[in-house]
């Protein structure tokens, strides 16, 4: 077993959006260096799930606990928690017009670097880091200095998360359906970029519909969730089961 | 024309000069010339006849004038005080005007002039004879009205044909020491095949009530362009309504940005009248109305001949108890095909009690042309605030990056990039709450230069 202090834990993690419970008892752990996925039909919870660990408004904890490095996630704003290395890689990312890409990213690594006692980084450094991280994922020209967000195609829009994910270089990165509306090419490039940004002691949390984004960023676990719970966990060949099967039957054998 | 005023009442409530207006000639006739005394003469009589602007009128419905309706205000006098400040660094003509009026007179260079427009009807009299009162009766507004017949001189520019370009600021120093009346008036004459830029800045000082008219005419000829930029600083109490008059001859080009900052009541009305093929306006403005402030833009095109373009950008920021009103009309007369105009307004609501109304209209009368209009009023965007603090930056941060780039896209737009970072400053000022009707704006922009932000 893993000797190391679990990066994430979540324990017996109950949410919910007004009245209507979606999350009902999420436990999971995760340590450095390692990838999970957690997959299932739709309305099961994935994208809740990172938005409760996001701290994104309009969800209720009724119960549970989350633990994120030592510190207790859920009394923590969404922009500590991002401070403190959470990442989420957005379903939707959101257009934000006059907002340019360099002076959004700007702002945010002189978040964390004061966070952590630092001085701003200096323009040169930090344009030097921006080109070579937008080269690395290879991002097209046309979006490379743009409003956030605003204009790009939906490929362009993931790419864009990846690429955010790279400068910011959080301990854990929670993929909310980035495969989704990706073509082929597209998708090989973004699994790409997150086989490079993976290090010893950073985790990825892949949310995911489909399997064949795991062909890419192979998983350490697959969970899978059903109905606000994780059902059933494995190695990545439960993803190919799944792929086989299909969640009915998976739940089915489960209950 | 010395002192006319004198015989008036000292003060009076702004309504009484509109119902008073046609008793108090001969008074108000100074000493112009005959076309002009029969114009303040027709004026006064319309002031009275349609008399004080209520709120059952189309253009006043949404711009209650309670506040100043019963406002003893008296006319403005002779004031000394003259403001140097200036916020156009390029310009090589520099304007003061103290309520409205020139200071300086009259000025000839390099074939330019310029000056008070007493000036004009005796230095060049066949000019004004053709050019003065020709836009302003596209308005039936009694605001018109009310300052041709009171307005006591003004402002004259002259660049003839082939002058190329010309950049001129003017400062208007409103004299605030006491509660007063004044009304400017512009007539601005390019000729063919000329650049123009025209900055202004209209500014208070003092803290008694300021009620101010203003009638501009410029007209744009032949290939020429007209650029203007406008910054209102006022107090609190004051209030000014503004006619901006332009008209567009063949391939001529305006472009006009007005950025209210400050004061009770600013409201800017621009008539732009194309009637030359090809000529193109486009006309921008942002407006961050706060406390119990309210901002009109009230933006009229009218498309009078083929192939000519209008584009409207106007944005605005609410806050607190504030209103903003965006009425943006586009006209498209008959015959005038391949036009090509649009319009945008966006919002964005700050507090529960901030206002905007938002009133496009299009008018279209040919049947090849292209026009669309948009509009929107919201609070912030959350899903953006929420993803700007995924990345880590604290909630008042992300508004204010939010913010910022709101405005931007009015500001980006200026072409001259000292002024485009000047107002950029006065704007985000502005949006921080560091720039209130208290503020001088002159140094805020020379502090700001000193020690940039970004």
């Amino acid at each position: 077993m893993n000797k190391q202090k679990p990066l994430l834990e979540i324990k017996d993690l109950h949410a919910a959006i007004g009245d209507k419970e979606i999350l009902k008892g999420v436990n999971l752990r995760i340590y450095p260096g390692e990838v999970h996925a957690v997959m299932g039909p739709n309305g099961t919870g994935k994208s809740t799930l990172a938005y409760v660990l996001t701290g994104r408004e309009g969800y209720e904890v009724t119960r549970g606990e989350v633990w994120f490095n030592g510190k207790n996630l859920l009394e923590m704003s969404p922009d500590e928690r991002a401070l403190e290395g959470l990442f989420l890689s957005f379903q939707y990312p959101v257009e934000i017009p006059g907002v340019s890409m360099t002076n959004f990213m700007k702002a945010a690594i002189d978040a964390k670097r004061k966070y952590h006692g630092l001085e701003p980084i200096k323009p040169g450094e930090f344009l030097r880091m921006y080109r070579e991280k937008q080269d690395m994922l290879g991002l097209p020209e046309r979006i490379r200095n743009r409003a956030v967000n605003e204009g790009f195609s939906g490929g362009e829009k993931k790419r864009n998360e990846i690429f955010q994910l790279a400068m910011l270089e959080p301990l854990l990165a929670i993929l909310d359906e980035t495969d989704s509306g990706l073509d082929i090419d597209a998708l090989r490039a973004v699994a790409e970029g997150v086989n490079r940004l993976r290090r010893p002691d950073n985790a990825f949390l892949v949310i995911t519909h489909y399997q064949r984004l795991l062909n890419h960023i192979v998983p350490d676990y697959v969970h899978i969730m059903h109905d606000g719970r994780i059902v059933r966990s494995g190695d990545k060949n439960l993803a190919l089961e799944l792929e086989e099967k299909g969640y009915e039957e998976l739940a089915r054998q489960n209950a | 024309m010395k002192n006319w005023l004198d015989k008036m009442p000292k003060r009076m409530n702004w309504t009484d000069y509109f119902e008073k207006a046609p008793h108090l000639w001969p008074d108000i006739a100074g000493r112009w010339p005959g076309f002009i005394q029969a114009a303040k003469e027709k004026a006064a009589a319309e002031t009275a006849r349609k008399g004080f602007p209520h709120a059952r009128l189309e253009a006043w419905r949404k711009t209650p004038l309670n506040q100043w309706r019963t406002a003893a205000v008296e006319p403005a006098g002779v004031s000394r005080r003259v403001s140097d400040g200036r916020l156009f660094p390029a310009a090589t003509i520099h304007i003061p005007l103290t309520n409205g009026i020139p200071v300086a007179t009259w000025h000839e260079e390099n074939s330019i002039s310029f000056g008070r427009l007493s000036e004009a009807v005796q230095q060049m009299p066949e000019v004004v004879k053709q050019y003065f009162g020709g836009l302003q009766r596209l308005s039936d507004d009694a605001m018109t009205d009310f300052n041709t017949a009171y307005f006591k001189d003004g402002l004259f520019v002259y660049v003839p044909e082939g002058t190329g370009k010309v950049r001129l600021e003017w400062t208007n120093l409103i004299d605030a020491a006491t509660a007063h009346l004044w009304n400017g008036r512009m007539l601005v004459i390019v000729e063919p095949d000329n650049e123009v830029e025209m900055a202004g800045t209209d500014i208070a000082e003092g803290e008694a009530i300021s009620i101010g008219t203003r009638v501009a005419e410029i007209f744009v000829q032949r290939a020429s362009t007209f650029r203007f930029y406008g910054w209102q600083q006022l107090n609190d109490v004051s209030a000014l309504v503004g006619h901006y008059f332009m008209q567009a001859a063949d391939e001529a080009r305006i472009d006009g940005f007005n950025f209210p900052l400050n004061g009770g009541l600013l409201r800017e009305e621009v008539w732009a009248d194309i009637t030359g093929s090809g000529a193109r306006v486009n006309l921008h403005g942002f407006y961050a109305p706060a406390g119990d402030q309210q901002t009109d833009e009230r933006i009229f095109v009218a498309h009078g001949a083929e192939g000519s373009f209008s584009h409207q950008q106007f944005k605005g920021l609410i806050d607190g108890r504030a209103k903003a009103l965006f009425n943006g009309r586009i006209l498209v007369r008959p015959g005038a095909q391949q036009t090509n105009a649009y319009q945008k307004n966006d919002n964005i609501l700050l507090s529960d009690e901030a206002r905007a109304h938002s009133l496009p209209f299009l008018e279209i009368y040919a049947d090849d042309v292209s026009c669309s209009h948009g509009s929107t009023t919201g609070s912030l965007n959350g899903e953006a605030l929420f993803y700007m603090q995924q990345r880590g930056l604290a909630p008042e941060l992300a508004q204010r990056l939010m913010l910022y780039g709101y405005a931007d896209e009015v500001i980006g737009e200026i072409p001259d990039e000292e002024l485009q970072a000047l107002t950029r400053r006065l704007v985000r000022a502005k949006i921080d709450g560091r720039l209130s009707s208290e503020t001088d704006i002159f140094a805020l922009v020379r502090e700001e230069i000193l020690s940039p932000v970004e």
